[in-house]
């Protein structure tokens, strides 16, 4: 199936951010933090790549009684794509296409 | 807690309750990271750009019948809390079009009448839409999800009959309104301009789809999940 993805420097930004620690649960806050993207320009593209099944969400239940939070790792088609992406904008070809493909 | 602290959770915690069905999860996600957030500032600047989450993003399609009873709350609630919005603009339409055409009809060519004449017809026929529209059945009284399915389906299948009945022309009447209107307008150039907007506006039209349609799909959402049980929450 062929869906579309599109391709923007802060998607590459979130996606090199998980591949940081490809195997853990992310934080929203945390990817904000690392990234320098406000909650306004992340979660619009979370909530793609979970759409297009490149994320996959849960929660934590924390310790000391509070509230579960939500976490996020991208799933293996995700892993696949986000190699592809920042492999892509090392050799400068991220940008150029508004809209790129993802093959699942 | 200090003043921007509370703003900031008061913010996201109304970002869940108004969160549309689809994007629910996402909006508790976010209320919660509030709270592990060191700057006050910093957590009002979370959570107003929740909000913009929220605002931008359309909802998914309804998911489980939990989905579906929270759907029905929702359009409950605005129903009672949001006035009819079309109904007072159009009525103010039709009162502004009926007092040109009364007191100058004389000062007017005949395309200028012709012009306010449709906008004032077919404001007439968007208020009583309008109206017809924001009317709702009989809200359950109890906290049952059941019933408040039934609502939500009651709710859609009255609107796409309203829109595939006396409703069905209007988006026709919105650019006919605006047709007219343009006509109204002094110049030489109008019925040019008129006839530009108006094909252009058909060509549109064409392309969305209908409000009838979009209620259908909802009550199709509805009935498929009821069916078949949905996906998982």
């Amino acid at each position: 199936m062929r869906l579309k993805m599109r391709r923007s420097p802060q998607t590459t930004l979130v996606l090199a951010e998980f591949l940081q620690c490809e195997q853990e649960w992310r934080y929203g806050y945390d990817i904000s933090r690392a990234t320098g993207l406000k909650s306004g320009t992340l979660y619009p593209i979370l909530m793609r790549l979970a759409e297009h099944k490149l994320l996959e969400t849960s929660w934590e239940t924390t310790a000391e009684g509070r509230p579960p939070r939500h976490m996020y790792k991208l799933t293996s088609d995700g892993l696949r794509y986000a190699r592809a992406q920042t492999a892509a904008e090392r050799v400068g070809v991220v940008g150029e296409p508004a809209f790129g493909g993802v093959e699942l | 807690m200090r003043l921007i602290r509370r703003l900031a959770v008061r913010i996201s915690k109304k970002s869940v309750e108004r969160a549309k069905p689809g994007c629910k999860e996402w909006a508790e996600g976010l209320e919660r990271e509030v709270e592990f957030i060191e700057g006050d500032w910093r957590a009002l600047g979370w959570a107003t750009g929740s909000l913009g989450v929220l605002l931008r993003n359309p909802p998914k399609p309804l998911g489980n019948a939990e989905e579906i009873a929270r759907a029905g709350r929702l359009f409950a609630g605005n129903r009672e809390h949001v006035p009819p919005m079309i109904l007072l603009l159009m009525t103010f339409q039709l009162f502004d079009n009926v007092d040109r055409l009364v007191f100058r009809w004389g000062r007017m060519d005949h395309l200028q009448q012709a012009g306010f004449a449709i906008a004032a017809v077919s404001a007439a026929y968007l208020a009583m839409v309008g109206w017809m529209e924001h009317r709702m059945g009989k809200r359950p009284e109890d906290m049952d999800d059941g019933a408040w399915i039934e609502f939500y389906r009651r709710e859609m299948v009255r609107r796409r009959d309203l829109f595939s009945g006396f409703g069905i022309l209007f988006p026709i009447a919105i650019v006919s309104m605006c047709a007219g209107e343009l006509l109204g307008v002094e110049g030489s150039t109008r019925p040019y301009l008129t006839a530009c907007f108006t094909a252009t506006c058909i060509v549109m039209l064409r392309l969305c789809s209908w409000p009838a349609e979009r209620f259908q799909r909802k009550v199709d959402d509805v009935d498929s999940i009821l069916q078949h049980g949905g996906r998982q929450a």
